[in-house]
């Protein structure tokens, strides 16, 4: 299904595009500059810079879609739409710390609209629900039954990672869905480490509260 | 402390736990989170539930975490997305759509446009129809055997089969011996090819070439006969098997043999065939195909082809009983047609056996099939087809045989009569062989010739001699003659000569030299008929004799018998005498032919006698009219002449009038004549000479009898009789009173005839006076030198009666009318107009230089109520001795401004001693510019300036007429100054304005309406400005930007035009696009 899977991200930035338009010299390396920079210096046209951003956000908004809409394909696809939507629209970005919030606005949007698309198709009958379907496996060698378990088991724990509140959601959305580990979700956050400490601490012992309830009943 | 230190110990453990479940916790972290936990079995359940937590979350979600690629995928997007972006924007992009939609709409728009103007144009259609006709034709044409071809026609069918579409085929045929005229209702339009190459049509509409049809209906050539063109059933019914019948293509092989005459069907041995050939009685070919097929020709009832092909043969399967039908068998179908001869050609679509058997013969020629006519033939009782070409030889043949049978007949009986004429008692005249009857040898004929001539000759006895002595060379004989002498001593008759028929042309011949034929008829009669009728009466009256002379003669029977033997015997006699009687009768006629010759001598018209008469008319006009009545008597008496009428009359007015007629012997009518033009004036004299002949015309022969002369005289006084001459007179007096009295005085002295007299005195100033009198001749020019005296002569006419007999010439008429000197208009009347600079003053100076010289004022006003507009006006009539007074006075008044002067055409009701004048006074200042200069002067102070011209006006005698200065915040100043200056002060005045600033535009124009005066003013406009603006208000940067907007925006309205009839255009199709999309996408939903 995905043929893109043969370009590797190294290899994407080995080979520099010939129509790239004129890259802008900075003297820092994208890696070592803030995001302000970065988002600064993407509304110039710098698509390094925003390839960095992209790095650096790409599983939040991931997960984020991932947790609203529970099938992976789709998540992936919104994703990218979200960030060309971004890209193209960067220029009319002004608060360059609320960068993650605009984005996440932005995939919100993304999201409204495929929502209201797929409806629209459903309306017509021409899918079935698509949450119903990206469960199944490719492989058929799977036992069905555990497969059932298991979807019913993730729909459960979307619903309970939807539960938490925004700020503990967030680190633990990445941790699930975004399969990031603590620096990563301290880079996607953009939160020092501390902080995501607690969050993460806190987060956790709210989804452990959360869980045995639901457990319990 | 323990407390706030496992209190603080829990905090930290709490923090931790998170980073611990993630794995992130620092190496020294960890060992005290690790002591916690064991020290502290609270946070160890608490930490062990969250693992818990944590792994079933990480197990519910295992395999949904995005691999490393995404990153790469979304950042390869937007590569591509940036390579998209950097080339076209999409805003760029959909408005480039946008554009190129608007440029199609417009060019749309465009075409349909231009095609809604040129509608369209099908051209390319009949190019390729003709190309086609020219393809086929070319090919027939170069086929090697082609020669036959321009013999035949052409069919040009149109493919369309349908039967019903009958009106659009076109069939064009074989026209062997075709009358275009004679092709009948078969429900087409017909056009035929005779062999010259002439086209027919039909209903003689306009004649079309073969190009021109075939543009019509070209989409394949076929040659067809006509027999084709009557396949259609006339009668309604359908036919079974002809639908396809024009659909011929004929081989050329089979063309090449075609004739004149020829038709070509198509036929399809499959079907029964029932082409009918009714209803064309010209047509050639008949004829019956199909294997199948039921019978051949022949029959009468029916309308199938056996049944129409001959007349009254039975219907007869086999046997064909048609015209020149073929003993037809089932099969075999050359044995089966009619006249004249058929190509057959195969169907296209025939089966393959059935092609093969018909093109076997496929031709075949007359010969062969009149093989097997003969039987057909002979069973055939009626003829109900005409004869044609090759059926036209058999009833030559026919005809031939009959007539010698016909002719066989008379000429036995004939030859006859000839016999016994030539036995009988008359003379040896053959009647036969005359020479316009030798041609007809076989059939002799009775004639009777006959002839009349007429002549006019020198004599009549010599003609006589002349006529018995041809006659005699002629074998003729004089039967009659007569004669008659006229009382001028001619001889007219007539000879009446009998003389053989065969003689008779020369005889004719030989008298035309008698003398001058007027007149010649031949006739002749033919009596053949009643001849040989009487002949056979009489053949058969002698057989009865015969035989009642045999029965008397052999004495058998009973007396009773005999007797009424004899006495049919004596009726039979009678009979027989009689019809030889008619038959010597016309033997005679016959055998004599009679010429009755009326000659006449020349000049018989010359007359016998003539006499001669003089009327002569007289009318004498006189005084006295008894006395000169009494002298004409006395005159006529000595002259021995002999009153036969006379009589003296006396009218009212003293009107006299007497009439004498008389005779008198020719020798003293001269003599009478002088004596009676001494009476008198002879007004009217008609002398008449009148020959009289006797017994013809021309010049008489004999001296001229000359009768007594008659003389009608009449004598009249002129007291009532009107004047040739009168003169009418219209006066214009002073006084007409006493213009009338002299009139009638002069009148009188001249001892005239005052007729009527009228004075008609109302008002001293209307008198009128009217005289109608005679004068004698005489006195006529002394009493007209009075009456012109009298006043002036308006009008002098002269007329002059028609010259009769009521009219003289001794007097002389007048008709005077006077009229007052002040009632007439004058013929010269000016109207003036005259600048002044004081009016009323003028005005009074003027009328009492009017009542001065005794003017009559009609006319007098003056208008002082606009002190700046005083007018005054008189009116006023001087005689034309003063006019040159007065005319000096107005001279001095002021300025003539106009002047016209009309002189009335009319002169007879007009005079011309006095004079009108019309003459308005008005005011010297209303009078216009004559000169005005329009100065532009550029200067500093302009306010000065001004003030400085208004006293340049004043100083040179003039007057400011407008003087006004404007200014505006921009510092320009400009001020307007107008003054009139006397005329001779102008240019003097310009050029002391000219000196004031810088001249910027001079501009001098002249009324040549003004006339030019001592008051004549020029008139200066001056414009006074300190400076001047750069660019023209109409040269502006405004007015180019206007221009360029107005093309722009008829550009932009244009092609929004030109769009909107696009959108109009493709409009509608995308609705029924989307709409059947719709459709469609919902009907595939439901299913």
């Amino acid at each position: 299904m995905l043929e893109s899977n043969a370009i590797s991200a190294s290899n994407i930035s080995l080979a520099p595009a010939r129509s790239e338009p004129e890259v802008v010299v900075t003297a820092k390396p994208v890696e070592s500059c803030s995001d302000e920079v970065l988002v600064s210096r993407s509304r110039k046209g710098e698509r390094a810079a925003f390839e960095e951003l992209v790095r650096r956000t790409s599983r939040l908004i991931y997960a984020h879609l991932l947790l609203e809409l529970g099938d992976t394909h789709r998540a992936e696809d919104l994703t990218q739409e979200t960030y060309l939507n971004a890209y193209r629209a960067i220029g009319q970005m002004t608060d360059a710390a609320g960068f993650r919030a605009w984005l996440l606005k932005i995939a919100h949007s993304v999201l409204v609209d495929h929502l209201r698309r797929t409806g629209r198709k459903k309306r017509a009958g021409k899918h079935a629900a698509p949450e119903m379907l990206e469960q199944v496996p490719d492989d058929a060698s799977v036992d069905p039954a555990a497969q059932s378990e298991l979807s019913e088991a993730r729909a459960r724990a979307l619903e309970l990672l939807r539960t938490l509140p925004e700020e503990y959601r967030q680190p633990l959305m990445l941790r699930y869905l975004g399969g990031a580990d603590y620096e990563t979700i301290g880079k996607q956050l953009g939160l020092t480490s501390g902080s995501l400490r607690g969050l993460l601490s806190r987060g956790l012992a709210l989804l452990r509260a959360e869980f045995f309830k639901e457990s319990k009943s | 402390m323990k407390k706030s230190e496992q209190d603080s110990d829990h905090a930290w453990f709490k923090e931790r736990i998170g980073a611990f479940v993630v794995g992130a916790l620092e190496a020294d972290e960890s060992e005290r989170f690790s002591a916690h936990r064991t020290d502290c079995p609270e946070c160890a359940t608490r930490l062990e539930k969250i693992e818990r937590t944590d792994k079933a979350m990480q197990d519910a979600f295992a395999g949904m975490q995005p691999g490393g690629h995404m990153d790469a995928r979304i950042i390869q997007a937007l590569r591509k997305e940036d390579a998209k972006r950097s080339r076209f924007s999409p805003f760029f992009r959909n408005a480039a759509a946008a554009c190129a939609a608007l440029v199609m709409c417009g060019a749309m728009g465009y075409v349909i446009d231009g095609m809604q103007r040129g509608k369209f144009d099908h051209k390319g259609d009949t190019v390729v129809m003709v190309t086609e006709l020219a393809r086929q034709k070319e090919k027939l044409e170069t086929t090697p055997t082609a020669p036959a071809i321009p013999k035949a026609g052409y069919v040009f069918t149109p493919t369309s089969r349908a039967p019903t579409d009958a009106k659009s085929q076109m069939t064009l045929g074989f026209a062997a011996n075709a009358d275009p005229g004679k092709w009948d209702s078969s429900g087409r339009d017909q056009f035929v090819i005779n062999n010259n190459g002439t086209i027919f049509q039909k209903e003689g509409a306009a004649i079309k070439t073969p190009d021109e049809m075939a543009r019509d209906f070209n989409e394949k050539i076929t040659l067809g006969g006509i027999g084709n063109a009557r396949t259609r059933d006339v009668s309604g019914k359908d036919a079974i098997n002809m639908n396809d019948v024009n659909d011929v293509v004929v081989p050329s092989d089979v063309l090449a043999k075609a004739e004149l005459g020829d038709h070509f069907e198509t036929i399809d041995p499959d079907k029964p065939d029932s082409h009918t050939a009714q209803g064309n009685p010209d047509a050639l070919t008949f004829h019956s195909v199909a294997g199948k097929e039921i019978a051949g020709g022949g029959g009468s009832d029916g309308l199938r082809m056996e049944d129409i092909i001959g007349v009254g043969g039975q219907a007869s399967p086999g046997t064909g009983g048609g015209w020149g039908g073929g003993s037809a068998s089932y099969a075999d179908f050359t044995s089966r047609n009619g006249g004249g001869r058929k190509l057959m050609v195969k169907r296209q679509h025939g089966s393959e056996d059935v092609e093969k058997k018909t093109d076997s013969s496929v031709y075949y020629t007359y010969q062969d099939q009149q093989k097997n006519a003969g039987e057909g033939q002979q069973a055939q009782q009626g003829q109900r087809f005409k004869p044609t070409d090759l059926n036209a030889k058999k009833v030559v043949e026919d005809s031939e045989a009959k007539r010698p049978a016909a002719k066989t007949d008379p000429k036995s009986s004939a030859g006859k009569p000839v016999e016994t004429k030539a036995d009988g008692e008359q003379p040896k005249n053959d009647p036969a062989p005359s020479p316009a009857l030798t041609a007809e040898k076989a059939a002799p004929r009775f004639i009777i010739r006959n002839g009349e001539m007429e002549f006019e000759v020198d004599s009549f006895d010599s003609a006589y001699v002349q006529i018995s002595k041809i006659a005699a060379e002629e074998s003729g004989l004089i039967a009659t003659t007569n004669s008659e002498k006229l009382a001028n001593g001619k001889v007219r008759g007539s000879i009446t000569l009998r003389v053989p028929p065969e003689h008779l042309d020369v005889l004719v011949l030989k008298l035309r030299a008698l003398g001058e034929l007027k007149n010649q008829r031949i006739t002749s009669q033919d009596v053949s008929k009643l001849y040989t009728d009487t002949e056979s009466e009489l053949r058969a009256g002698r057989a009865m004799e015969v035989r009642l002379l045999e029965m008397i003669k052999t004495g058998k029977g009973d007396v009773s018998d005999l007797l009424k033997a004899e006495k049919e015997l004596g009726v039979w006699r009678e009979k027989i005498e009689k019809l030889e009687g008619e038959i010597r009768y016309y033997n005679n006629l016959i055998s004599l032919s009679t010429l009755t010759l009326t000659l006449s001598e020349r000049d018989i018209k010359t007359p016998t006698s003539a006499t001669e008469q003089q009327t002569v008319n007289m009318g004498i006009e006189i005084d006295d009219v008894e006395k000169a009545y009494n002298d004409a008597l006395k005159a006529i008496s000595e002259l021995k002449g002999r009153v036969t009428a006379s009589e003296l009359k006396k009218y009212e007015a003293g009107q006299f009038g007497a009439s004498i007629t008389c005779s008198i012997t020719p020798e003293a009518a001269g003599p009478l004549q002088d004596r009676l033009k001494q009476l008198g004036r002879v007004a009217r004299l008609n002398v008449e000479h009148k020959q009289t002949t006797l017994g013809g015309t021309g010049a008489p022969a004999v001296k001229v009898e000359r009768k007594e002369t008659e003389f009608v005289i009449s004598i009249y006084n002129l007291a009532n009789v009107a004047p040739r001459l009168t003169h009418h007179i219209n006066l214009a007096a002073a006084d007409p009173e006493v213009a009338f009295q002299a009139i009638l005085a002069s009148i009188e002295k001249a001892g005239g005839r005052v007729v009527t007299s009228a004075l008609n005195r109302d008002k001293p100033e209307q008198t009128t006076a009217n005289l109608s009198f005679e004068v004698k001749r005489a006195d006529v020019d002394a009493v007209l030198t009075a009456v012109k005296s009298g006043g002036e002569v308006m009008q002098l006419n002269r007329t002059e009666n028609p010259d009769t007999n009521n009219v003289t010439e001794v007097k002389e008429g007048f008709v005077v009318q006077i009229f007052a000197q002040s009632q007439v208009p004058p013929r010269e009347s000016a109207q003036l107009q005259v600048a002044t600079l004081q009016v009323a003053e003028s005005y009074r100076k003027l009328a009492d230089a009017v009542l001065a010289a005794k003017g009559r004022v009609l006319v007098s006003q003056l208008d002082e109520k606009d002190r700046q507009n005083v007018v005054g006006r008189l009116e006023f009539e001087i005689a034309r001795t003063e006019v040159q007074a007065i005319e000096k006075l107005i001279g001095t008044l002021g300025d003539l401004n106009s002047n016209a002067v009309q002189r009335s055409p009319d002169t007879t009701s007009t005079i011309d001693s006095k004079k009108r004048y019309d003459l308005t006074l008005f005011n010297a200042e209303r009078l216009a510019p004559r000169e005005t200069t329009t100065l532009a002067i550029e200067l500093n102070d302009v306010d000065k300036a001004a003030t400085e011209i208004a006293a340049l006006a004043v100083t040179a005698n003039g007057r400011t007429i407008e003087s006004h200065v404007s200014k505006d915040r921009s510092g320009r100043v400009v001020g307007k100054v107008i003054i009139d200056v006397p005329m001779s002060k102008g240019a003097e005045t310009v050029s002391a304005i000219r000196g004031l600033g810088t001249l910027r535009m001079i501009e001098a124009s002249r009324n040549s309406q003004v006339p030019e005066g001592q008051l004549t003013r020029a008139r200066i406009d001056i414009t006074l400005a300190n400076a001047d603006s750069i660019v023209p208000d109409d040269k502006g940067l405004s007015t180019t930007l206007r221009g360029s907007i107005s093309t722009t925006v008829t550009g932009l309205l244009w092609s929004l035009q030109l769009i909107i009839v696009g959108l109009c255009f493709v409009g509608p199709w995308a609705l029924i696009i989307w709409l059947v999309v719709r459709w469609y996408r919902k009907s595939a939903a439901k299913a």
